[in-house]
C-alpha cells in the first residue's frame, strides 16, 4: 500500500476550478516528480498536501489513514514539509534562526539555547553538505544558499515527506548538482520526495516516477522505464499545437526598429546584443533567471543600464524612465499583470488610458471625457473584451483573460511603434491565449515591431519569426524560426555547457 | 575562535551604537563644560525623572515597531491609567488591586487595538490614533479637565520611598529594562517578533501564530504605558489628563534614534532603544540646563525623528550599493 | 436592512446626504428651537470652512495612499506667520501670499520626504507636525498674536450675499478641486499613483512629482485655512488646529476615500465634514461637553472603515 495517497482531490478558487478529481499514490523511498505547464495546478496540489490550502472535496491518506491538515504545523505533525517556490526566509535573521524558527531549542529555564541552536544548525547544514555559516544573516546569502536553509529547516523537523516546489529555477548548475545529490541521499534514507518542476531533463534524470498534470487533471503516472520525453510532452500538452497559432509574417522588410549593442547590468545580464525589426515578432526565450525581463526593463528605462548602447530607428537613446520610452513609441507590457500592469481597483476606462493620458487632453492638460470613452469603446470592441459594457467596471471584477486584454488595450492606446510583451499569455485560458497571439500577429502585420518574451517553448515556436535565446544573463544565439524545434532552442540555450563537456 | 566571535559580533551590530555612544559623550562633555552643575547627582536625578515614563514606554514601542506596527495609544493610556488608579484609590480600593485593574484595562485596550487593526485592515497608525483620541476624550470627561489630587496618604507615601537610594519608578524601570534586554535576546517569543517583522508570510508558513503575536505586542505596549501611568501617579501623587501629552512622539523618536527601523519591520534592538533613551534624556536635559525655551523641544524631537529615519534609510542604501 | 437598501441612492454621497438630513430632522424634532436656532446652526458651521479645506487636501493625500498628520500644526504656524507679518505692518496681500507659500512649502517638504527619501508618510508628517507646532510656541511663547489690520480681518469676516467669505471661499475651492480632480491631468494622476504606484511608473506617470504635488496641495489648503481662520478670529495662536488632522482624515474616509489609496471623492469629503460637524453638535446638545470632539472623529473614522469592510464582505458574498 502506498505511503501517501491523494484521493479524489478537487479545488476551486472562486469560479476558477484549479484541480479536478486528482488521485495519485506516492511511495516511501522514491523521488516522485510532478510536471505540468504553468497553471496546471502543481503548486496548488502541493499546498493542499502541505496544509496551506484546504481541498473542496477528497482527502489525503497517510499510511491508509485520512490526515486532516488545517495548517502547515499540522502537516509537519504528519511528517510533511514543503520547500516553497517563493523562499520563506526572513532576510533579517541569521541562517540558524531561520532553520529553527518556531522550533528553537530551549534550555530548562525556557530561554533559547544559543549554543545548541548554532551547533544544531551547523549539523543540519553539514548533513546536506551545505557550506553555510550558521551566523550569517540570511538576506546576504545567495538564493541557492537560502534554499539550502529552507531544506534544512524542513529536514530539521524530521519529516518523511519532502516537497520541493520548482527548487531549481533560481539555482546555478553547481547548486543544482548539489541539490540532486542531497535528494538522492534522502531517498536512500527512505524519505518520500515530491519534486515539482517543468524542466523535462531534470525530471527524467532523477525521478523514479512522474505524474503529469494538465489543466487541473492528472493525465497519468509513468514509471522510470516508460519515462520518455515524447510521452511526457504528449501527456502535458495533449493537443496539436500548430492549429492554435497564427500564421507567420507574410512579408519581411528587415527594417530595424531597435538595435541593442553589448548592454550589461551587473548581476543580471551581460554583453547582450540583438535587434528588433518592424513587421516581425521577435521571440526572446529563456528560463527563469535568464535575464530576459531585466534586459527589457533596462531598455525600457525602468531600470538602469551599466554598459552598452541602444539605437531606436538608428538614433542612439538611453531612457532614464519609462515615460521617456513611451514618448518615443516604446512600450512594455509586463509579465506581472497585477503588480506592474493594471490598476485593479480602477475602471476599465481609466486603465485603458493610463499610458496615454497626455493624448487624451484638450486645452492643455484637461482630459477629454468623450475622447476617453471613444478610445475605450474602440478597444473593447477590437479586443473583444467581455462583458461588452464593462467600460465602468472595476478591472478586479473581470476574468484573467479579459484583464490581460485590458492591459493590451492600455499599451495599444499609447500607439507604440515597438511593443515589448513579457509572457503575454500567462495565466489566461486557452481561448484568450489564442486570441492574444493573433492580436500580436495582426500588430506585426500593420508594421509594429513586437518583442515577445516567453519561457514557454510552444508559444515561442508558434508565434515568433525569429528567436533570441537567453540563458543565465547571456544571449546564446539568434535563430530564424524556420523548421525550428524545441530541441534546437534548448540546445542553443545550453550551448556553452555542452561545449565545456 | 571564541575571541574572534566576540569581535565579529561587535563589529556586526554596531556602527549605530558606536555613533550613539560617541554622540552621548560629546553632548555630555559639552554640557559639562557649559555648566558645572550638569554632572551633579541632583541634575542626573532630574535628568532621569523627566524622561523615565518615555523610557518605560519605549521598551514596548520597540517591540511594536519591530513587528512592523506603531502604537499611538500610549499617550492616551498613560494619563488614563493614572486617572483610573487615582479614582480607584479615592474609593479606598487597595493599591495592589487598583494597579492590577488598571493594567488589565490597558491590556484590554491593547486587544481592542489589534482587533480593530485586523478586522478593519487598517494601518495601525490610523487605528491607534483614533483610539488615542477616544481615550483622551474619556480622560477629559472623567476629570472635567482638572487634576485629580488628594489621594490617600498610604499611596502618596510611595512617592517618597527610596530603595537603595532610588525611587520606585527607577527600580521598576531597571527591572523592566533588564528583562526586556535579556528576553529580547533569549526568549523564543521575542525572537519571533523579529521574524514576523522581517517576513510575515514566512512566519505564517513556519507555523508562528502571527495574529496572536501581534495582539501580544500591542498588549505589552499598552500595559507598559499603564505602568508608566501608575509610576507617574506615584511620582506626582496626583493624576491628570495632561500627563504624557505628546509622549507618543517622544517615545517613537527615541526608538527611531536607537536604530529600530520605522520603514521595515524586523530590524532594531532593545539595546539600541536603551542608548536612544539615554541620548534623548540628555538632550532634553541639556535644553533645560542651557536655558533655551522648552518650546524648542518639540522642534528638536521632530527634527530627530525625521533625521533618524533618513539616516537609517541612507545607511541601508549605501550598504546595498556596496554589495 | 431592506429599508436601508432602498434609501441608499446606490452611492456614497447619496447615503451621506440622507444620513445628514435624517439626523437634522430628528434633531429638529427632538430638541426643537434649541437645535435650529440661528446661533446653533452657526456653531455647527463655525469651523466648517477650515475643516473643509483641510479635508480636501487630506483627500488628495489619502488618494495617494498616504496620510498628512501635519495639517493642524501647519495651519497654526502659517496663521502665526501671517498675523506676525500683518502686525509688523506688512501689506495684507504680501502676508497672505507668504503664508500660503509657506504652507505649500511645508507640504512639498513632506512630499519630498515621502516620494524621494522613502520615509513612511505618517513618520514624515508626524515629524513636521512636531516641528511646526514647536516653532509656533517658539515664535509666540504661547501668546495670542493680535492687533491686525482691518483689511486683513475683512478677508474672513466679510460676507458675500450674506454668507461669510470664508465659507464661500472654501466651498468654491472644494468645487474647483472636485471638478479638476476628474479632468485635470496632474490631479488625475494621483488616482493612478495611489492605485498602483509601480504600474503608474511603468505607464509613464511621474509618481514622484505627483506625490510631491499631492502633499503640496495639502499644505496649500492648510495655508489658506490659516489665513481665513486668523482673519475671522482676528488673531493667531499656537494652539489653533490641534487634532484637526483627525477630523480631516475622518471626513475624507467617511466621504469614501480609501486609506489604501486610489479612491476618494471631494463631494463625499464635503458631506463627511458636515456629518462630523453635525454629530459633534448632536453630542454637545445631549451631553454638553465639547471634550469629545476628536474622540467623535476617531470613532466615526473607525465606523466608516468598518462600514466599508462589512459592505465589501457582503458584496463578495
Amino acid at each position: 500500500m502506498s505511503y501517501l495517497k491523494v484521493d479524489h482531490i478537487t479545488k476551486s478558487f472562486g469560479n476558477n476550478k484549479v484541480l479536478t478529481d486528482i488521485s495519485i499514490d506516492f511511495e516511501k523511498g522514491e523521488i516522485h516528480s510532478l510536471i505540468g505547464e504553468n497553471g496546471a495546478g502543481k503548486s496548488t496540489l502541493m499546498k493542499i498536501i502541505g496544509g496551506i490550502y484546504q481541498a473542496d472535496s477528497g482527502q489525503i491518506l497517510i499510511d491508509g489513514k485520512p490526515a486532516n491538515m488545517r495548517d502547515p504545523v499540522e502537516a509537519y505533525g504528519h511528517g510533511i514539509g514543503i520547500v516553497h517556490q517563493e523562499l520563506s526566509i526572513a532576510g533579517n535573521m541569521t541562517a540558524a534562526q531561520n532553520v529553527f524558527v518556531n522550533n528553537e531549542p530551549v534550555k530548562k529555564c525556557g530561554f533559547i539555547d544559543w549554543n545548541r541552536l548554532y551547533a544544531d544548525a551547523a549539523a543540519e547544514f553539514e548533513k546536506i553538505g551545505a557550506n553555510i555559516d550558521p551566523k550569517a544573516i540570511a538576506g546576504t546569502l545567495s538564493v541557492g544558499m537560502q534554499q539550502m536553509i529552507e531544506i534544512s529547516k524542513v529536514l530539521s523537523k524530521d519529516v518523511n515527506v519532502l516537497i520541493l516546489d520548482e527548487p531549481t529555477s533560481a539555482l546555478s548548475d553547481n547548486e543544482i548538482e548539489n541539490l540532486f545529490r542531497i535528494l538522492l541521499e534522502l531517498k536512500e534514507r527512505g524519505k518520500l520526495i515530491i519534486f515539482i518542476s517543468h524542466k523535462l531533463n531534470e525530471i527524467t534524470r532523477i525521478s523514479d516516477r512522474v505524474s503529469v498534470l494538465r489543466d487541473g487533471v492528472c493525465t497519468g503516472t509513468l514509471d522510470r522505464e516508460d519515462m520518455e520525453v515524447q510521452t511526457i510532452i504528449r501527456m502535458m500538452v495533449g493537443r496539436s499545437i500548430d492549429a492554435l497559432y497564427p500564421p507567420k509574417a507574410k512579408r519581411r522588410d528587415n527594417k530595424k526598429a531597435l538595435t541593442i549593442e553589448h548592454i550589461s547590468r551587473k548581476g543580471k545580464f551581460s554583453d547582450v546584443s540583438f535587434d528588433i525589426r518592424y513587421g516581425e515578432i521577435t521571440g526572446m526565450f529563456g528560463l527563469v533567471g535568464a535575464g530576459r525581463t531585466e534586459c527589457a526593463f533596462s531598455v525600457f528605462g525602468a531600470d538602469k543600464m551599466d554598459e552598452g548602447q541602444v539605437y531606436l530607428d538608428g538614433k542612439q537613446v538611453r531612457f532614464k524612465n519609462p515615460a521617456q520610452a513611451i514618448r518615443e513609441g516604446l512600450c512594455y507590457l509586463s509579465e506581472d499583470r497585477k503588480a506592474l500592469g493594471l490598476f485593479v481597483d480602477m475602471t476599465v476606462k481609466e486603465n485603458t488610458v493610463a499610458a496615454c493620458l497626455k493624448s487624451m487632453c484638450r486645452y492643455g492638460e484637461f482630459l477629454d471625457e468623450n475622447r476617453i470613452r471613444e478610445n475605450t469603446e474602440n478597444y473593447i470592441k477590437e479586443l473583444d473584451i467581455h462583458p461588452e459594457d464593462c467600460r465602468n467596471y472595476k478591472v478586479r471584477n473581470l476574468s484573467g483573460g479579459n484583464q490581460q486584454k485590458v492591459l493590451f488595450a492600455k499599451w495599444l492606446a499609447a500607439k507604440p511603434k515597438i511593443l515589448i510583451v513579457d509572457e503575454p499569455a500567462r495565466g489566461v485560458d486557452v481561448g484568450a491565449k489564442t486570441m492574444i497571439h493573433h492580436i500580436l500577429r495582426q500588430l506585426a502585420d500593420t508594421g509594429m515591431a513586437v518583442w515577445m518574451i516567453s519561457s514557454e517553448l510552444p508559444e515561442i515556436l508558434g508565434v515568433s519569426d525569429r528567436v533570441i535565446v537567453m540563458h543565465e544573463g547571456h544571449c546564446r544565439g539568434i535563430l530564424e524560426n524556420v523548421g525550428l524545434t524545441e530541441e534546437d532552442i534548448m540546445r542553443t540555450a545550453f550551448r556553452e555547457e555542452v561545449r565545456h563537456e | 575562535m571564541n575571541k574572534r566571535k566576540g569581535i565579529l559580533s561587535f563589529g556586526r551590530i554596531n556602527f549605530h551604537y558606536l555613533v550613539l555612544i560617541v554622540m552621548i559623550f560629546i553632548v555630555t562633555a559639552a554640557m559639562t563644560v557649559y555648566s558645572p552643575y550638569f554632572l551633579t547627582v541632583n541634575n542626573l536625578q532630574v535628568l532621569i525623572d523627566t524622561f523615565i515614563m518615555e523610557a518605560v514606554m519605549a521598551l514596548g514601542m520597540t517591540m511594536v515597531i519591530i513587528s512592523g506596527g506603531i502604537d499611538l495609544t500610549v499617550a492616551g493610556i498613560l494619563p488614563f491609567s493614572s486617572i483610573i488608579l487615582a479614582l480607584l484609590l479615592m474609593r479606598e480600593v487597595p493599591f495592589g488591586i487598583a494597579a492590577v485593574l488598571v493594567l488589565l484595562a490597558a491590556a484590554a485596550i491593547g486587544c481592542l487595538t489589534n482587533l480593530l487593526r485586523r478586522s478593519l485592515n487598517l494601518h495601525p497608525m490610523v487605528v491607534t490614533m483614533a483610539i488615542a483620541a477616544v481615550i483622551k476624550g474619556v480622560d477629559l470627561t472623567i476629570t472635567g479637565g482638572s487634576a485629580v489630587s488628594g489621594l490617600p496618604e498610604s499611596f502618596t507615601r510611595l512617592g517618597a520611598v527610596r530603595i537603595l537610594g532610588m525611587p520606585v519608578s527607577w527600580i521598576v524601570y531597571i527591572i523592566l529594562a533588564a528583562v526586556f534586554l535579556y528576553f529580547s535576546k533569549n526568549n523564543r517569543w521575542f525572537l519571533q517578533v523579529f521574524f514576523v517583522g522581517g517576513n510575515e508570510d514566512a512566519a505564517k508558513l513556519s507555523g508562528i501564530k502571527v495574529e496572536a503575536l501581534y495582539r501580544n505586542v500591542y498588549v505589552i505596549s499598552a500595559v507598559l504605558a499603564a505602568v508608566a501611568g501608575i509610576l507617574t501617579a506615584i511620582t506626582y501623587s496626583s493624576a491628570s489628563y495632561s500627563y504624557g501629552t505628546n509622549a507618543d512622539l517622544r517615545v517613537i523618536t527615541t526608538v527611531a534614534i536607537g536604530g529600530t527601523s520605522l520603514t521595515h519591520g524586523g530590524s532594531g534592538s532593545i539595546a539600541g532603544t536603551l542608548l536612544g533613551t539615554l541620548f534623548m534624556a540628555i538632550i532634553y536635559n541639556a535644553f533645560v540646563m542651557s536655558g533655551i525655551s522648552t518650546y524648542y523641544q518639540d522642534v528638536v524631537t521632530g527634527v530627530f525623528l525625521i533625521a533618524a529615519v533618513l539616516l537609517s534609510e541612507g545607511i541601508k542604501v549605501l550598504k546595498e550599493r556596496k554589495s | 436592512m431592506k429599508k436601508g437598501k432602498k434609501l441608499s441612492v446606490g452611492n456614497r454621497e447619496g447615503t451621506l446626504l440622507i444620513t445628514i438630513l435624517v439626523i437634522f430632522v430628528l434633531m429638529c424634532l427632538v430638541k426643537g428651537r434649541l437645535f435650529y436656532a440661528r446661533s446653533n446652526i452657526e456653531a455647527i458651521f463655525s469651523n466648517l470652512a477650515y475643516d473643509l479645506l483641510l479635508a480636501c487636501g487630506m483627500t488628495f493625500v489619502i488618494i495617494l495612499g498616504g496620510v498628512d498628520l501635519s495639517v493642524g500644526a501647519v495651519l497654526a504656524l502659517t496663521g502665526i506667520i501671517c498675523t506676525l507679518m500683518v502686525q509688523q505692518g506688512v501689506s495684507t496681500a504680501a502676508a497672505v501670499l507668504a503664508g500660503i507659500a509657506f504652507g505649500t512649502a511645508v507640504g512639498m517638504f513632506n512630499g519630498i520626504l515621502v516620494a524621494k527619501a522613502n520615509v513612511a508618510p505618517f513618520v514624515a508628517t508626524l515629524g513636521s507636525q512636531s516641528i511646526c507646532r514647536g516653532i509656533c510656541y517658539v515664535l509666540t511663547s504661547g501668546y495670542f498674536v493680535a492687533g491686525l489690520s482691518d483689511e486683513y480681518i475683512a478677508i474672513g469676516r466679510g460676507t458675500f450675499l450674506g454668507i461669510p467669505n470664508r465659507i464661500c471661499i472654501s466651498v468654491l475651492i472644494m468645487f474647483v478641486l472636485a471638478l479638476l480632480s476628474r479632468s485635470f491631468r496632474p490631479l488625475k494622476n494621483m488616482f493612478y499613483v495611489g492605485g498602483n504606484s509601480n504600474a503608474a511608473f511603468i505607464s509613464g506617470i511621474p509618481s514622484g512629482l505627483t506625490t510631491i504635488l499631492g502633499y503640496g496641495i495639502s499644505g496649500l489648503m492648510a495655508g489658506i485655512a490659516a489665513v481665513l481662520m486668523t482673519s475671522s478670529l482676528g488673531m493667531g495662536h499656537a494652539g489653533y488646529g490641534i487634532s484637526f488632522e483627525m477630523k480631516a482624515i475622518s471626513a475624507a474616509v467617511i466621504g469614501g476615500a480609501n486609506m489604501h489609496g486610489g479612491s476618494g471623492s471631494f463631494l463625499g469629503t464635503a458631506l463627511g465634514v458636515i456629518l462630523v460637524a453635525l454629530v459633534n453638535n448632536v453630542f454637545i446638545m445631549f451631553n454638553g461637553s465639547p471634550n469629545w470632539s476628536s474622540a467623535i472623529s476617531g470613532i466615526m473614522l473607525l465606523l466608516a472603515v468598518g462600514f466599508d469592510v462589512v459592505r465589501s464582505r457582503a458584496k463578495a458574498g
